[in-house]
């Protein structure tokens, strides 16, 4: 008995040594890009929880209020020499399609709107919010009309910008044109 | 007489099994074997009748005595009342017992099928959004920089200690201006572009960028929310310390030239403006930034 102890105590050290074990060194990394940005929208949305579960105790109901920004544009990388045709001073040029470059919601432009938790139930805990506020922040990214809306605007005003930039080039006719178009 | 007795009392019950139960006991009596062992021998003509009485009585009763006495049959009755009592008591708790179970899984049942029924209506709804804003923009994003970082805090509460600790991923686009930027067509095929100094667009950390890993009791939306601009201000600096502002301004370079050569110049010169103050106040001239191009022999397609 005595002898089991005598090895089963270092070993339990050993693994609750091993699992307390910090990790101390961030993950981070550099990408270089080449994204266009030509339109900005700002949303605002309520994001709002009823949580039904345990009603018998009383309500537990949250609302957020949350302001996002939305930028689209063009990636210049997907842009090959194959994609511009100049002949004298006309030039044609084919542009990808605008896509979502990013999304932001700052901490700061969550506010918190209304909160009822009666006596009996537990607050909303950080990781409840954080889905919560996901749910939220994946309804923006999954609005088919919302996506649409931006990537139109982008396409014109990227349209604009090249005919612009071109015309300062020196080019005289200009076709800014999309792939898949 | 004890048939009589017997189907009587069977009747008065209501269970011919208990009664059958009784009997095939009775049938082992030692007391009931004594009886018959203490009866007189019987004469022939009574012994015929006997015979004859006894063809008519059931095979389990052939055993008994033809006439018990009466404090036998008392006692025996008393006995199959009290058992019987006893063997209805025993079913009466049984099935009281049985029911309460019943019960009891009953409620744990709809307790469960409550909760889960709960759990999908659970749901988070969403009102739909509304562009408030549109604004047309010229952002050049050269680079992108993404840290996975760790934010946490502990406070004192009644004499013990609470820890948050959230994990944060974050994103920082950085890139140039366009809508400031300048150009000058030298010739027919060469140009000076100016670009404005790179500058921080966004740094994006979402709700899905962040995970508790860690939180005891109950911290509140305002405090989460300082130690998540905490995290979002480190990766900023991480960002600016690893050079992701360098980074950004010799990819836009990089990538400028590559456009202005891809749309037929052959020579294209970019400068990035330096951020203002210090020189401005200075007076010392500009200078940095330049990148002269060589000439690109196949850039016209």
């Amino acid at each position: 008995m005595k002898r089991s102890i005598f090895w089963l105590l270092p070993m339990v050290l050993l693994l609750s040594c091993t699992g307390c074990k910090k990790e101390e060194q961030n993950i981070k990394y550099k990408i270089k890009k080449a994204e266009l940005g030509t339109v900005e929208y700002t949303v605002r949305q309520i994001i709002r929880n009823s949580d039904e579960s345990w009603k018998f105790f009383g309500d537990r109901k949250v609302l957020f209020s949350v302001k996002a920004t939305l930028k689209a544009g063009i990636d210049l990388d997907k842009l090959s020499e194959e994609d511009i045709e100049v002949r004298g001073s006309q030039i044609k040029i084919t542009l990808p399609q605008p896509e979502i470059v990013a999304l932001n919601i700052k901490p700061d432009d969550i506010k918190l709107a209304y909160s009822k938790v009666s006596a009996l139930r537990t607050e909303y805990s950080q990781k409840e919010i954080d889905e919560i506020l996901t749910a939220g922040e994946r309804s923006i990214r999954e609005d088919e009309s919302l996506r649409s809306s931006i990537v139109d605007d982008a396409k014109a005003n990227a349209r604009e910008f090249f005919e612009i930039l071109l015309r300062a080039s020196g080019y005289n006719d200009i076709e800014v044109a999309f792939e898949d178009e | 007489m004890e048939e009589e007795y017997n189907q009587a009392n069977c009747m008065e019950h209501g269970n011919e099994d208990e009664h059958k139960i009784e009997v095939v006991g009775e049938s082992t009596n030692p007391e009931g074997d004594k009886s018959s062992s203490e009866e007189p021998p019987q004469s022939e003509p009574e012994q015929k009748d006997a015979a004859k009485q006894s063809s008519k009585i059931p095979h389990s009763a052939e055993s008994q005595p033809e006439e018990p006495k009466d404090e036998d049959n008392s006692e025996r009755k008393g006995n199959l009342l009290t058992s019987i009592g006893s063997l209805l008591k025993g079913a009466n708790q049984l099935v009281r017992t049985l029911i309460i179970l019943a019960v009891v899984a009953l409620v744990a049942w709809g307790i469960i099928a409550w909760q889960q029924r709960a759990k999908h209506k659970k749901v988070v709804r969403t009102i739909t959004q509304t562009v408030v804003e549109v604004k047309k923009i010229k952002e050049f994003c050269t680079a992108n920089y993404y840290e996975e970082t760790v934010v946490s805090a502990t406070r004192k509460k009644f004499m013990k200690s609470e820890d948050l600790a959230i994990i944060a991923k974050g994103t920082v686009r950085v890139g140039f201006d366009l809508s400031k930027m300048t150009t000058l067509l030298t010739s027919d095929t060469s140009i000076v572009i100016t670009l404005p100094p790179p500058m921080v667009l966004d740094v994006i950390t979402n709700p899905s960028d962040f995970e508790t890993f860690q939180e005891d009791g109950h911290w509140d939306h305002k405090e989460v929310t300082t130690y998540k601009n905490l995290a979002r201000s480190m990766i900023l600096s991480h960002a600016k310390a690893d050079g992701i502002m360098e980074d950004a301004e010799e990819y836009g370079i990089e990538k400028m030239t590559e456009l202005f050569h891809r749309v037929g110049m052959k020579q294209v010169t970019v400068h990035v403006k330096k951020p203002e103050p210090a020189r401005v106040e200075s007076g010392v001239p500009f200078q940095g930034g330049a990148l002269t191009v060589p000439e690109k022999q196949d850039a016209a397609i």
